[in-house]
């Protein structure tokens, strides 16, 4: 077995013996679908969004946990909370994870996000629209999908990728 | 959670006064769902 293999089993085996297994065909009585990107599948109930993650970006649950534990302590006010796992038994596993709506807002502008991260310590990474560092963090995907901005004009980090240097 | 300066500080607290604010009155969960399909296009046209 592959390390990703152990790892998808050991997921399923502690959700299940901690009740919190949902199978895949339960997922849609979280909430009503929302839009579906390349990694999360949204599901919306009572200003909870629910977001399955399949993965894709992170590689593995062990850093997808670490990415939510670092957007947790640069984005409190959009922090994810572990709700479950979810998948195809024996197969595919899927960390499903909660964050609170931020209602009544709209799409960032890449000079709003820019002004916000400046605001906060971030250096802008020229190369890379998007990209941004302090001296702990890089933080990119930072694009206009990502980020809110409501309407007193705060700026609210949705979704990012982080990494820890 | 890692304030990184008194400005973030004070912007998270207050944003999550607005968002808990919210709560209180969650939205229609068809109508949020929209809400974020909505927000999803306009972003593809930025």
């Amino acid at each position: 077995m592959t390390s990703f293999e152990i790892e998808q089993r050991a997921a399923e085996l502690y959700a299940k013996e901690n009740s919190l297994w949902i199978p895949i065909s339960d997922v849609i009585t979280l909430g009503e679908p929302g839009p579906s990107g390349n990694e999360n599948d949204f599901y919306v109930s009572n200003n909870l969004i629910y977001k399955v993650n399949n993965l894709l970006n992170s590689g593995s649950i062990l850093r997808l946990f670490d990415k939510m534990m670092w957007h947790n302590n640069l984005f409190y006010d959009t922090a994810y909370s572990f709700y479950a796992f979810t998948g195809f038994e024996g197969r595919t596993v899927m960390p499903i994870f909660q964050q609170m709506l931020v209602g009544n807002a709209v799409p960032a502008t890449l000079i709003e996000i820019e002004t916000y991260m400046s605001a906060i310590g971030f250096v802008k990474i020229v190369a890379d629209e998007g990209r941004f560092a302090n001296a702990e963090y890089e933080v990119w995907d930072l694009l206009p999908r990502n980020v809110l901005k409501d309407e007193e004009g705060d700026i609210y980090i949705v979704d990012a990728e982080i990494k820890h240097k | 959670m890692t304030y990184l300066n008194q400005f973030h500080k004070e912007a998270v607290l207050r944003k999550l006064r607005k968002i808990f604010e919210s709560m209180k009155s969650p939205m229609d969960s068809v109508a949020a769902a929209n809400y974020m399909k909505r927000n999803l296009e306009t972003a593809k046209k930025m």
